[in-house]
């Protein structure tokens, strides 16, 4: 079940709570295409064992791509690589930038899911985090996607907005319900260092959400979720029956997958390599035929046990303990002497051979994870 | 020995003493270009660092006046008034000294306590106006005021720049002319004063010492007064930029001698060394013994370091016999050590040096005086920490430390200073006009009273222009209650304090305060309390987190995620748990930066 992440680094301006690798200077996109192509090419070869079953593009944003860029990276993809009948194929998009047109040329570049950054359908909100887009192309996007025949589409939500109320909340998650869309990303806000919202914050020019509001707002998703059965399968992410994400899944299934682009990540056999995140670097070296710039990890049992923790415990399926016990056993007897408090605690449960976290424990996810880390 | 002179350099603080003692290595080829660099005799990390000197440094230098060779010892000395025992011991050991004044400050405080201590001891001053390169140079008002201060006549005011090197030639001339050589019977029994030693983990304690009388060779049998231990004298020898072996030390010279002692309690700065064969009838008077001023509990983060924490202390201790440790114990952070500082500079450079050099981050806590308590059966105790306070129904009463204070300043600034003083228990004493824009205040006041931030506080009221010095004088009656803190009603003996009566409620309201921003919330309610006895007289609480989750977890937020926890996982082994609470290490500190 392998997969291809292709970032695409730039967009049309910043939003204030991001923390990816982007550019908004666009100056430079011809080439990076160029480049990004010859990195599909020079990586062909390592990479044909593999058959493909997940194309990703993801961003920055994808969408600010051209119909015939997008169609000479699909092509390169498809000419080189194994790729699946059966393919998932995602692309991220901003819903300003969906035409009639783009949607078109998407569908027949081969994509059959769309990912659009919705995040709120208030304009409030929206102009608050710097997004490029207001509520009404947002709902223009859904509907012209679904006209344009993609039946997969899923989209992002924010919650624990420093300005959202629980009402607007519950608002926004009846217009998904409304527009019929069958997956969806929520994502409790979090104040990233060195982010546009981190310095207002210091400067006390913004007062993030109370942990309370936000985690009403997070009881009522679930509620809401449950009602419409556009179920929970991860932290962030719920879908009707089916409409699961077949690329992000592989990630928490410790599956291989390729990244191309600055900034991209690959995994493959123990071994985690990124590209460095650095658009001009990047270009440069392609364009003269050599490999970006990469850092390469190599990750010890340690690391891989803790990647489960933290992949595994996020999901709702939980973690096997099976899983747990390939590992040396000090590390599962570290999980044994930590389990019985949580669950006291009512932070975790242990049902038919898995870890699952509760709905309090989903929000104090990263401590419960970290306690459960084993560290040197 | 009629060709031998022992000087140090002493000033006020920054006033440039090390850096003109580059200058005069360098003048007289003492070190080599390649080997110069700016205060070359500021060797340690800290001091290269925080661009201060924090110990004495000897060195021999030679010069030739009218064609005779000159051996000259030098002593640069540390200018911070937690020091000034350093400046002591130095000066013991000389027979002259060089005043530096930045004719750019002027006279400042400890201008004038180094100097009187110079002229208690007998030396002769050369006063020198220095850093007269500079833009805002006064030279004729700073002449004016050393003339006033020193009683010297104006053409004895030498002026310099440790930067241009001007004046570094007339400098040697005066110390050759004006310096009196040293005076001693070379052919009587030895007696040579140990002023500082070093510890050198290969060679054991290097002592450094001036003879007064006699003569020290290598081999002899020698015997330190105080402790009576007899020793081999394996090297001996003068030191330039490194230590350089001699076969004999003559009468009035600087050296050092390697015995091979390896335990710090066995060789005592101030000590008299002489020989076993021809022993002398008694030590020379020597200086005081350094008493510490403030009191602190040191603990290993780590519970489990608390051997090496004693090892690493112990090692300390070779370098800076200043420093005293004694064991003691806290429900909170298990078995430490109660350390006496010279002061809170003292104590900070301590804790740096524990981290630096071996590794050992360590908890400081609440700083405090050391008060004595007087029961009502008439036993007098030394309190040198809280819980050592007698409970109120046994005590008849404490008495804390009191010292002199001397501030100068600008008359703009006489309110201001008047009225911190003030509010710092200060009695005012004196007040002198040095010149028309240079007043010298003289308090009294506690000594506990400047532990915590008023230096920090004089500095900002005068805008960086007060000079302050201090001396102890006596022990007066102190209302003094203890105050304890507590975390979900758990009591953090750790943080308790002893505070005057009239500062209580000011202190724990806002030692609440602080560790309310200290603490990292966590999964439960925090209460914060400060209390006196059983009475709460300040609170804060710290919610609940009850969120704490990751937004996204894809490809490469993978690995950056699991980083990012591991570090605060590791970052947490580093608190201390009291009751369900976790304390970061800072937060110990709290009271340090009560202000902030
Ligand atoms: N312009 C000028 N600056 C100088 C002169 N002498 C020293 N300085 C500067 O003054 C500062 C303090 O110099 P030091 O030589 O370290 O002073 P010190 O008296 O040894 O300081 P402590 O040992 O900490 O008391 C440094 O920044 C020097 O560069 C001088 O003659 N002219
Ligand atoms: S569009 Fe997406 S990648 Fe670009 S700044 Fe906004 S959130 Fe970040
Ligand atoms: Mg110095």
């Amino acid at each position: 079940m392998a997969g291809i992440y292709i970032h695409i680094p730039y967009c049309k301006q910043a939003c204030h709570y991001c923390n990816f690798h982007f550019s908004t200077d666009k100056g430079s996109i011809n080439e990076f295409v160029e480049a990004l192509l010859t990195e599909i090419s020079l990586k062909a070869g390592a990479w044909q064992d593999e058959v493909f079953e997940t194309i990703y593009f993801g961003g920055g944003t994808p969408s600010i791509l051209s119909g015939n860029q997008i169609r000479s990276i699909i092509q390169a993809l498809y000419n080189q690589y194994n790729i699946s009948s059966n393919i998932e194929q995602t692309v991220e998009c901003n819903p300003d930038d969906l035409s009639i047109a783009l949607l078109k040329e998407l569908k027949l570049c081969g994509f059959n899911r769309l990912s659009i950054g919705i995040q709120s359908f208030f304009d409030k909100h929206l102009q608050m985090m710097n997004r490029s887009h207001n509520q009404l192309q947002a709902r223009n996007a859904i509907a012209d996607a679904s006209y344009a025949g993609f039946s997969n589409i899923t989209i992002d939500l924010i919650y624990g907005l420093p300005d959202l109320s629980v009402d607007e909340w519950n608002k926004n998650l009846s217009i998904v319900q409304e527009l019929q869309v069958p997956h969806l990303s929520c994502y409790s806000l979090t104040i990233e260092e060195r982010t546009a919202l981190a310095h207002f914050v210091k400067q006390n020019k913004m007062k993030p959400a109370e942990d309370d509001l936000t985690i009403k707002q997070y009881h009522s998703l679930l509620q809401w979720s449950k009602q419409n059965r556009i179920n929970q399968y991860e932290i962030s992410n719920f879908a009707k029956a089916g409409f699961e994400s077949k690329h992000n899944s592989n990630y928490w299934n410790n599956q291989p997958y390729l990244g191309l682009g600055p900034s991209a990540h690959s995994y493959f056999q123990n071994t985690r390599t990124q590209n460095k995140p650095h658009n001009i670097q990047y270009i440069r070296r392609l364009l003269s035929g050599q490999l970006p710039e990469m850092t390469t990890e190599l990750l010890s049992v340690k690391d891989t046990f803790n990647e489960l923790l933290l992949t595994r415990l996020r999901t709702v399926n939980g973690l096997n303990r099976n899983q747990l016990l390939t590992f040396p056993k000090s590390y599962v007897d570290h999980v044994d002497a930590l389990f019985p408090d949580f669950n006291k605690r009512g932070l975790i449960e242990y049902n038919q051979s898995n870890y699952v976290l509760t709905t309090e424990g989903q929000m104090l996810s990263d401590y419960i994870i970290s306690s459960l880390f084993v560290t040197d | 020995m009629q060709h031998i002179r022992n000087f140090c350099i002493i000033a006020h603080i920054d006033h440039g003493k090390s850096t003109l003692a580059d200058r005069l290595l360098e003048f007289t080829k003492t070190i080599t270009e390649r080997q110069m660099q700016a205060q070359v005799l500021d060797d340690m990390d800290l001091e290269r660092e925080k661009g201060i000197t924090i110990k004495s440094h000897a060195i021999q230098m030679k010069h030739i006046h009218n064609g005779q060779e000159y051996i000259l010892n030098l002593i640069d000395t540390p200018g911070h008034v937690d020091f000034s025992y350093e400046v002591s011991r130095a000066i013991a050991s000389c027979e002259g000294a060089l005043l530096l004044v930045d004719a750019a400050q002027g006279i400042q405080a400890q201008t004038i306590s180094n100097l009187y201590l110079a002229i208690d001891n007998g030396l002769e001053i050369i006063p020198i106006a220095n850093k007269i390169d500079m833009d805002g140079a006064m030279i004729e008002e700073t002449k004016d005021q050393i003339v006033d201060l020193v009683g010297c006549k104006r053409e004895d005011v030498l002026l310099a720049s440790g930067k241009t090197g001007i004046g570094i030639e007339e400098i040697l001339t005066a110390i050759i002319e004006r310096i009196p050589p040293p005076k001693g019977e070379p052919t009587a029994p030895l007696q040579a004063l140990i002023f500082d030693s070093v510890f050198n983990s290969f060679r054991g304690i290097i002592a450094y010492f001036r003879i007064f009388n006699g003569e020290l060779k290598k081999g002899d049998k020698v015997k330190f007064f105080s402790t009576g231990g007899e020793y081999v004298a394996d090297e001996i020898g003068v030191l330039l930029l490194d230590k350089s072996p001699r076969d004999i030390i003559r009468t009035g010279d600087v050296g050092y001698i390697i015995t091979g002692i390896k335990n710090s309690n066995e060789v005592k700065v101030g000590d008299t060394i002489t020989t076993v064969s021809k022993p002398a009838l008694e030590p020379i008077k020597g200086f005081e013994e350094v008493k510490p001023m403030v009191f602190a509990g040191i603990y290993p983060v780590d519970t489990d370091d608390y051997e090496m924490l004693r090892e690493s202390i112990e090692k300390l201790q070779l370098n800076d016999a200043s420093l005293t440790f004694e064991p003691e114990s806290s429900a909170a952070l298990g078995f430490g050590f109660r350390c006496g500082f010279l002061g809170m500079l003292h104590l900070e450079i301590i804790q740096e040096r524990l981290d630096r050099e071996f590794d050992m981050t360590v908890i400081t806590t609440v700083p405090n005086v050391s008060y004595f308590a007087y029961l009502s059966d008439g036993t007098k105790l030394q309190v040198n920490n809280p819980s050592e306070l007698p409970e109120p129904t046994k005590l008849d009463r404490v008495e804390e430390p009191w010292i002199s204070a001397s501030t100068i300043c600008k008359p703009e600034f006489i309110g201001n200073i008047m009225s911190l003083c003030l509010n710092k228990r200060g009695i005012l004493k004196n007040q002198t006009y040095l010149t028309p824009s240079r007043v010298e205040l003289v308090f009294e006041m506690p000594l506990a009273e400047i532990v915590f931030d008023f230096y920090d506080k004089l500095k900002s009221i005068s805008k960086g222009y007060a000079s302050f010095d201090y001396h102890p004088l006596d022990y007066r009656p102190s209302d003094l209650v203890k105050i304890d803190i507590k975390l979900n009603s758990e009591n953090v003996d750790a943080l308790s304090a002893l505070i005057h009566r009239d500062h209580a409620y000011d202190f724990g309201k806002k030692i609440c305060e602080k560790l309310k921003e200290l603490l990292p919330r966590q999964q439960f309610v925090i209460a914060i309390q400060a209390a006196i006895g059983a009475k709460i007289i300040a609170r804060e609480t710290i919610s609940a987190m009850r969120k704490d989750v990751t937004a996204k977890c894809y490809g490469g937020d993978i690995s950056r995620k699991r980083k990012l926890l591991e570090k605060q996982k590791k970052g947490k082994k580093r608190m201390r748990q009291i009751g369900s609470v976790e304390v970061p290490q800072q937060a110990f500190l709290a009271v340090l930066k009560l202000n902030d």
